[in-house]
């Protein structure tokens, strides 16, 4: 059992309960799955009560573990607020990978993992459209200084990002190619309990990185750079040879960037930190420093932002097996930015701008409220 | 037999709030302590008073047990015995009516104390005390349910000292408001009115006489000022003798004091107290100059008291060690049967030399099962002080668990005697050791438990150890 290398951490929960509320505002939780269900087992507290069971051989795997496990995020805020500082996410995927190795995964999970086998993205399209998006074929696997990593979602869904970050690192006058043969990084297997995979996905991905002879990987998507910077290490037991940047982090540092002359934008922006990227990744301040830059824009946080910011409701592929709870958490999200006043909803992750685009979609809210990726938004000012 | 009850309950609260899975199941049995508990056959979460109402009404004709609770932070043992229904309230946590001209706010039973206070901290008020125990996850039902030590206790006094209205549902199911509330044409402004004081029956009860479902509570505008001290002493009898001092002044709004453990972070000396004063600005100057006097008179060393205002600011103890929480928490599978309770402020002295001497007879045993001190300490209250003997064991070691709760057996039978403590707070765990010697005060509130609650529906043996069999 995967689980017994983390019983220390497991038998240390103090069951304090800091892991379910926001302490400042009663009523209102931290945890989406917990919010959704009003069951402890849901959230941080219950799961380290089911691992403890689990365990102490009180209660087997079997599929209401899978059903809580899986429900989950990843949105790591139990994590920030635990008063023992268990490593709780790390304890998540040592249960996801005991659910998966007892073949107990959920249907939308499976399915899903099917599909970045044999499509090499968690969308079952075919791999030949994954560069459709592009302006035109000329940095297609060539050797660059930069590499900017698509990533399944930019390349297949959200293209407006992958065209935006395309766009802005051409304006920079950065050296820079695409991957003639990108695949999944492997996030979705992690999600999975599946390493196995994900370590193979990785390794895939780097072989070509390797071969562009970059030193900087660019991402737009959080949960690529993720896997790339954080689980690289977690499975190989290697660092990984090659920088690996946010493409907030690299423009705000980048000089040229600031030398644009963007267009003047009357908007009134609230920026959603996505839980990968801000609290996960500890990228909060670059996506708030590049939307200033923006002539005309003025900033309005929501009540939860930056390290305590409030998931979309999308993490952890749980829209997979577990629909109404993403929806039910993103249309919470969607209201909470629509009552800064904003006129558009920023972020900086594909998987955060689909759910609020479909909470808006849900809501039948008539108000014009733009819902953009931080780079389409900077590379509407060009 | 069951899944007719579990139906039962669904038609009450809906079947969503109701559930009999093992998964769930498992997460309702313990609370922060100790002690281990049966896992319960069903779990329901009620909405409102009346589901509440209608639950007990429902555990009296079907003949279950009840365990009432909030989010269970106490150190106390929830008590919860195999097979029966636990309730928890969370759901029930609307803050109802801040009313800052009539100095209260109303809340449901489940809402979270921190939060109370921090969205009265917005318009700068507070609560009266600022919360039980030091967990700001506790509910306000629950804190009072048990009457938790609060920080602030030596000004503030006790948290049960400011309710000023409970609504109650009865082990009938009947629902009570206490105080001027009783009077239906009444409002929530006084705890003395309509005759006896209904409220005290309940605080500290730990829900064995009624559940509580909503408090309202005594607030107040936040101080204008504070300052922080810390004073060391090589002897704890100083010390005890200093804090006697400025206790009995009232230049205090908080005493606590160390006599065991590990020393602040970085300090010298047998015994420290930490002191809050909280006032208008030249007022809290002049109260703290006193109390520095008092302690300067009984030897007593001032030291920087950076750790005293982030332990009061932060709420967080390891302050009191001058140690962040980090370090201090960290992920360490220690567990604390703690034994705690009220004596006198002169008393102290006796109680921690019996502690130190306990401490020293079985220092082989402590070797062998790795039990460590985590502290002896005390908060100062009005009239006396509230000792807290914490040892720690390891979690994972059955043997250092079985050690861990004989010797709170042992340090409880020889601190309510010779040590001439009187618990406060207590649950399954500590109950056994002190119930059996309240003699003719015992066997009225078993008479009254029998009265209102003839079946043992709720929180049976939670204070009535025989119950729990």
């Amino acid at each position: 059992m995967k689980l017994e290398a983390y019983k220390d951490q497991i038998y240390s929960c103090l069951r304090c309960a800091f892991c379910f509320d926001h302490l400042e505002a009663s009523g209102r939780s931290i945890c989406p799955p917990y919010a959704d269900s009003g069951l402890e087992s849901f959230g941080a507290r219950g799961k380290i009560a089911m691992a403890r069971a689990l365990l102490d051989g009180v209660l087997p795997y079997d599929q209401d573990v899978a059903d809580r496990i899986f429900s989950c995020t990843e949105c790591g805020a139990c994590e920030a607020q635990c008063f023992k500082y268990l490593a709780l996410t790390n304890i998540y995927a040592a249960m996801k990978e005991d659910l998966a190795e007892r073949e107990l995964l959920l249907p939308g999970a499976a399915s899903l993992a099917n599909d970045v086998g044999a499509q090499g993205n968690p969308y079952g399209r075919p791999q030949e459209k994954r560069l459709s998006w592009l302006p035109g074929t000329e940095r297609v696997g060539t050797t660059a200084d930069v590499l900017f990593f698509v990533g399944c979602t930019p390349s297949l869904l959200r293209r407006g990002i992958a065209r935006g970050t395309y766009r802005l690192l051409d304006a920079c006058g950065v050296d820079f190619a695409v991957l003639e043969d990108e695949t999944c990084c492997g996030h979705p297997f992690m999600a999975m309990g599946l390493p196995d995979r994900a370590r193979l996905a990785l390794e895939g991905n780097l072989e070509n990185i390797r071969r562009s002879g970059a030193s900087t990987l660019v991402f737009a998507c959080p949960g690529c750079l993720k896997t790339f910077r954080d689980d690289y290490v977690k499975l190989t037991g290697e660092l990984l040879p090659i920088r690996a940047v946010h493409i907030t982090e690299y423009l705000a540092e980048l000089p040229a960037f600031h030398e644009l002359k963007l267009k003047r934008q009357s908007r009134l922006v609230t920026y959603h930190d996505p839980c990968t990227l801000g609290r996960s990744l500890g990228i909060l301040a670059p996506p708030r420093q590049l939307i200033s830059a923006v002539p005309g824009v003025k900033q309005h946080e929501m009540a939860r932002h930056g390290a305590e910011s409030f998931c979309c409701g999308s993490g952890g592929f749980v829209r997979a097996d577990h629909e109404d709870l993403a929806i039910t958490t993103q249309g919470e999200r969607y209201l909470e930015a629509l009552s800064t006043g904003a006129d558009t909803i920023v972020s900086a992750c594909p998987a955060c701008q689909t759910a609020f685009l479909d909470a808006k979609q849900r809501s039948g809210d008539s108000r014009p409220v733009d819902v953009l990726d931080v780079v389409e938004l900077l590379a509407s000012a060009l | 037999m069951l899944e007719n009850l579990s139906a039962k309950l669904a038609e009450i609260v809906g079947a969503k709030h109701v559930t009999g899975k093992l998964a769930d199941r498992v997460c309702y049995s313990r609370d922060c302590g100790p002690d281990k508990a049966g896992i319960p056959a069903l779990v329901v979460q009620p909405g409102s008073t009346e589901e509440v109402s209608a639950l007990v009404k429902a555990a009296n004709d079907f003949g279950f047990q009840i365990y009432a609770r909030g989010r269970a932070t106490t150190f106390l043992g929830s008590g919860v015995k195999e097979g029966v229904v636990v309730l928890e309230t969370t759901r029930m946590n609307e803050i109802r009516k801040i009313d800052r001209e009539a100095g209260y706010v109303a809340a449901q039973c489940g809402a979270i104390w921190y939060a109370i206070d921090h969205q009265l901290h917005d318009s700068g008020w507070e609560l009266a005390v600022p919360g039980g125990g030091g967990l700001f996850s506790c509910t306000i039902g629950g804190t009072v349910a048990v009457n938790a030590i609060p920080h602030g206790a030596t000004e503030y006094g006790m948290t049960g000292d400011h309710v000023l209205s409970l609504e109650v549902v009865l082990p009938s199911g009947e629902v009570i408001r206490t105080g001027s509330a009783a009077n239906p044409a009444s409002e929530p402004i006084e705890r003395n009115a309509n005759g006896a004081d209904l409220a005290g029956l309940f605080i500290g009860s730990y829900g064995i006489l009624g559940v509580i479902t909503e408090v309202t509570y005594r607030i107040r505008r936040t101080p204008e000022a504070e300052e922080f001290r810390l004073f060391a002493f090589d002897n704890y009898g100083d010390a005890i003798d200093a804090a006697t001092g400025v206790q009995a002044s009232g230049a205090a709004t908080f005493i606590v004091g160390l006599f065991g453990g590990p020393k602040p972070n970085g300090e010298q000396g047998d015994a420290f107290l930490h002191l809050i004063v909280r006032d208008r600005a030249s007022s809290a100057r002049e109260r703290m100059r006193e109390a520095e006097a008092i302690c300067f008179s009984h030897h007593g060393r001032s030291r920087p008291a950076e750790g005293t205002r982030r332990y009061w600011q932060e709420h967080m103890y390891s302050w009191l060690r001058n140690t962040a929480p980090g370090p201090y928490y960290s992920h360490r599978p220690y567990f604390c049967p703690e034994v705690a309770g009220f004596v006198s402020s002169q008393g102290l002295k006796k109680a921690i030399a019996l502690f130190r001497d306990m401490k020293d007879e079985r220092e082989q045993a402590f070797e062998q099962f790795g039990i460590r001190v985590k502290g002896v300490d005390a908060y100062f209250s009005r009239n006396g002080a509230y000792l807290w003997i914490d040892t720690l064991y390891d979690e994972r070691r059955d043997d250092a668990w079985e050690y861990g709760m004989k010797l709170r057996g042992e340090i409880a039978e020889r601190m309510f005697t010779e040590g001439r403590m009187s618990p406060g707070g207590l649950g399954a765990g500590v109950a056994p050791y002190i119930m059996p010697k309240l003699g003719a005060s015992y066997d009225l509130l078993r008479s009254l438990k029998h009265t209102l609650d003839p079946h043992g529906t709720l929180n049976p043996g939670l204070l009535i150890p025989e119950e729990a069999r």
